[in-house]
């Protein structure tokens, strides 16, 4: 860095490195971040990206190598000490309390009292209700947390880090969970907060979001800092070569079989006030696609079927015949099978082994014996292990510690030793990186070429487009239309889900 | 430095209790020369024996993210009930043998019970265990008095022998049970489908039920396994003391609460294992006995149990963050 520039970084990373027991999760980073610039940063999961995060932001020391922060060595111990310092973390999972207001959301931990005991609520409110204004926003801020949607409490998220005066935002996949139009909302307020001065550290997954707000990219890969560049003397093949260390041929690997028989139906599925009528079949071997924005009843209908929720009406058809699903054990013991969209949720029993996660269904609906019989479950396990190319292929190994990418490939395999005739995917890729991501395509086409009928939600679309034989768009809990792999493009798609007229 | 630290952290985690049990072995045997003898021995494992058992379904059910409070209270009333029994059959001219498989057979089915209805509860209107196993310590202690009209029962005759009768005047018929229950329990959460929805139930309730577990009655066979070995303590408890004590067996299950967490069972659900249970539970009864070997007052022994317990929960703790 030359001298003269000095004044322009606000944060420069010196060796740092970063040891857990068995991994080394940073391995020797140095690169800088400009003041007043989106810095994002980019890798496969694992890549090491949110540990460097978690250390800005106090949550992790690092092992060794120092960070400077204006010119000085950060300190901070703890999240609040960062904070105070002007730096603020958005989560990826957003922390908040649903049943306090959203005032109080915004103050909490450092709320503005009365003397030593008592919290100046008239103050609180009026100055929270001063950066509403200032940002534009009209929600009421005594109303309970819990009533605002998945982007609304991140705006507030955001607030709150203006409210302390941040000067480097932290943000981890701030886009994971939010619909295309609140991610517009959301890159508006990233270019006013730059504006303002605001530095940005930005994790994402997602490529064309990447170049939309990025002035750095930073590129990460098995903890290595590997390149940092300003964005535009960058491309996405580039991006993803580096990252992967490899060049990624084709992304959505092509169809390879033809949709045969009927083998799923679904029949006027109703649930008053969350989804009415919905009505779809699906062949086998074939790729079914939910289109919809979030929220639009996707993921209701899905849980419905299988047993998670109780549905007001409908009816099932498995191979013709009708099938009574009143809890998980009915679906599954009919052949089929969910992954769910919030797999650290639904998912997996986080303090477990791989072993026990895999083998939790296949106890009953395969094995079906109430003693274990370890060796053939261990036999399973491994052949599944083996399929779906988990790495270290060791199934004592705890899920809690193992990447995005291999949870989600431990949670398919817990579905698949069942050798399902319907499998629901329920956002299969969310959170995992490329390679990972390529993956589980691959497999979804091995799996309809054997014959499995998979319906695929996704908030992705160029993933629907790539994978989907047919896609189905919902809208606000009904069916708003049927493109197939021929006619659909993101534009009708987008029409479709925004409830605008097509054509 | 910190290297070390790190080092320490991973033997702990792993052999961690057994390394503590071991030092405490040692360390008792050069402060006491009787402590390694026999009799003593046999002693200190008579003395552990009621809670070991009691602690057993307690494991199970803390790793299931449940609890269980009444279970001494629940010692009292089948323990009572037990002794009341034999002594009603014997009084009646019945056999010996079948009064006593009878009054056996009645605390299991008491404990059993008391245990199926706090699990029914617990399922059916998802109250939190904590609470309504509370309750049912007070209903039991309110029924085991009721039961006795509040009186000990004295003159239990033959059924002492069941607390107090030992093999070759050795091996006593207390630690033989409680170590059948302790490999019942290892048996059932190691080796059946049982076991690991015991596990999962813990480890993430919402995920065990989108995998098809059937989470309520996993969660009602473990209070049932956990009621029946809790009419079995209070058969030994009381047996034991040759009587019929409506107001003893106070706090046993604090006891069994704090073997399971000394040997590793996280309050947060899915970890835990009954051999680490067991490790604590000796853990306990060393220090308690070494200290009545040295003639130290009772009460110390309840600081140093509280301080355990806490040096325990550090310890879990800082295992846990030791990565971050």
């Amino acid at each position: 860095m030359k001298a003269e520039n000095r004044e322009d970084i606000i944060l420069e990373f010196r060796n740092v490195t970063k040891d857990f027991p068995g991994v080394r999760a940073l391995d020797n980073v140095s690169f800088s971040v400009r003041r007043g610039s989106v810095h994002v940063l980019c890798g496969e999961n694992g890549a090491g990206k949110s540990t460097l995060m978690k250390i800005i932001n106090g949550l992790y020391q690092a092992t060794s190598g120092e960070i400077l922060y204006n010119g000085k060595q950060l300190k901070a111990a703890d999240p609040m000490q960062a904070r105070e310092q002007g730096i603020s973390m958005i989560y990826q999972e957003l922390n908040i309390v649903p049943d306090m207001t959203i005032a109080d959301n915004i103050y909490l931990g450092r709320e503005i009292m009365k003397g030593r005991f008592f919290v100046d609520d008239k103050l609180l409110y009026q100055t929270a209700e001063k950066y509403m204004k200032d940002q534009g926003l009209n929600y009421n801020l005594k109303e309970k947390m819990k009533t605002l949607s998945v982007a609304q409490a991140q705006m507030i998220e955001i607030i709150k880090a203006i409210s302390c005066n941040a000067k480097i935002i932290l943000m981890d996949e701030p886009t994971s969970a939010i619909t295309e139009k609140e991610v517009e909302y959301l890159f508006n307020k990233i270019e006013e907060l730059k504006q303002a001065g605001v530095t940005i550290i930005y994790i994402s997954h997602k490529m064309n979001e990447i170049f939309r707000v990025a002035d750095y990219i930073s590129v990460f890969r098995d903890g290595k800092h590997i390149e940092t560049r300003q964005s535009d003397q960058f491309d996405v093949n580039q991006i993803i070569k580096l990252m992967v260390g490899r060049e990624m041929k084709e992304v959505y690997p092509p169809a390879n079989s033809v949709p045969g028989e009927e083998v799923f139906r679904v029949n006027n599925l109703s649930k008053a006030g969350v989804f009415e009528n919905i009505n779809f079949s699906i062949k086998q071997g074939e790729i079914l696609g939910f289109a919809g924005l979030m929220g639009a009843g996707r993921t209701e209908i899905v849980r419905a079927i299988f047993g998670l929720d109780a549905k007001d009406s409908g009816n099932i058809y498995i191979n013709n015949n009708e099938v009574i699903i009143k809890n998980v054990e009915d679906a599954i013991s009919n052949g089929i099978c969910m992954l769910s969209e919030d797999r650290r949720r639904y998912g997996l029993i986080t303090p477990r082994n791989m072993k026990e996660n895999m083998g939790l269904v296949a106890l009953k609906h395969l094995f079906n014996k109430a003693w274990l019989d370890q060796k053939r479950e261990k036999m399973s396990i491994l052949e599944m292990m083996k399929q779906l190319n988990v790495k270290p292929p060791d199934m004592e190994l705890i899920v809690e510690n193992l990447s995005g990418g291999n949870q989600q490939k431990v949670v398919l395999g817990k579905w698949l030793l069942l050798n399902p005739k319907v499998l629901i995917l329920d956002e299969p890729t969310r959170g995992i990186d490329v390679g990972a991501k390529h993956e589980i395509y691959k497999l979804m086409r091995k799996l309809t070429a054997d014959g499995v009928a998979v319906l695929m939600i996704s908030s992705e679309l160029p993933e629907l487009l790539g994978m989907s034989d047919r896609i189905m768009v919902i809208q606000n809990g009904k069916i708003a239309g049927e493109l197939t792999k021929a006619e659909a493009t993101s534009i009708k798609i987008m029409h479709l889900a925004t409830g605008g007229k097509n054509e | 430095m910190s290297k070390r630290k790190y080092d320490v952290s991973v033997i702990y985690k792993k052999f961690g209790i057994y390394l503590v049990l071991l030092a405490l072995l040692v360390i008792s045997s050069i402060i006491s020369p009787v402590f390694l003898s026999k009799a003593n021995i046999m002693n200190l494992l008579t003395q552990i024996s009621v809670v070991t058992i009691i602690s057993c379904g307690i494991t199970m059910l803390i790793i299931e993210n449940m609890t269980d409070l009444s279970g001494g209270s629940v010692v009292a009333l089948t323990g009572c009930l037990c002794v009341g029994t034999y002594k009603m059959l014997i009084g009646w001219g019945c056999n010996i043998i079948v009064a006593g498989v009878i009054c056996m057979g009645t605390a299991m089915v008491c404990g059993f019970s008391l245990n199926l209805l706090s699990g029914m509860v617990i399922t059916h209107y998802r109250a939190p265990a904590f609470i309504v196993t509370l309750a049912m310590s007070q209903m039991a202690r309110g029924l085991v008095y009721l039961y006795t009209g509040g009186q000990p029962i004295y003159g239990i005759e033959e059924i002492a022998i069941i607390g107090q009768g030992k093999i070759g005047n050795i091996l006593p018929f207390s630690v033989i049970i409680m170590i059948v229950i302790v490999s019942i329990t290892w048996v059932v959460l190691n080796k059946t489908r049982f076991g690991r929805y015991v596990y999962a139930i813990g480890g993430n309730r919402e995920a065990a039920v989108a995998s098809g577990v059937n989470v309520n009655r996993t969660v009602l066979k473990t209070y049932m396994l956990h009621g029946i070995f809790v009419g079995i303590a209070g058969v030994l408890y009381m047996t034991r003391i040759n009587s019929g004590q409506p107001a003893e067996g106070v706090n046993l299950e604090f006891d069994a609460i704090t073997a399971a967490i000394i040997g590793g069972t996280s309050f947060s659900g899915g970890i835990g294992t009954v051999q680490g249970t067991i490790c604590g539970s000796i853990i306990i009864g060393v220090i308690k006995n070494i200290l009545n070997l040295l003639s130290v007052q009772s009460y110390y022994q309840q600081i140093i149990t509280g301080m355990i317990i806490v040096i325990a929960v550090i310890l879990d703790i800082k295992t846990k963050m030791s990565g971050k």
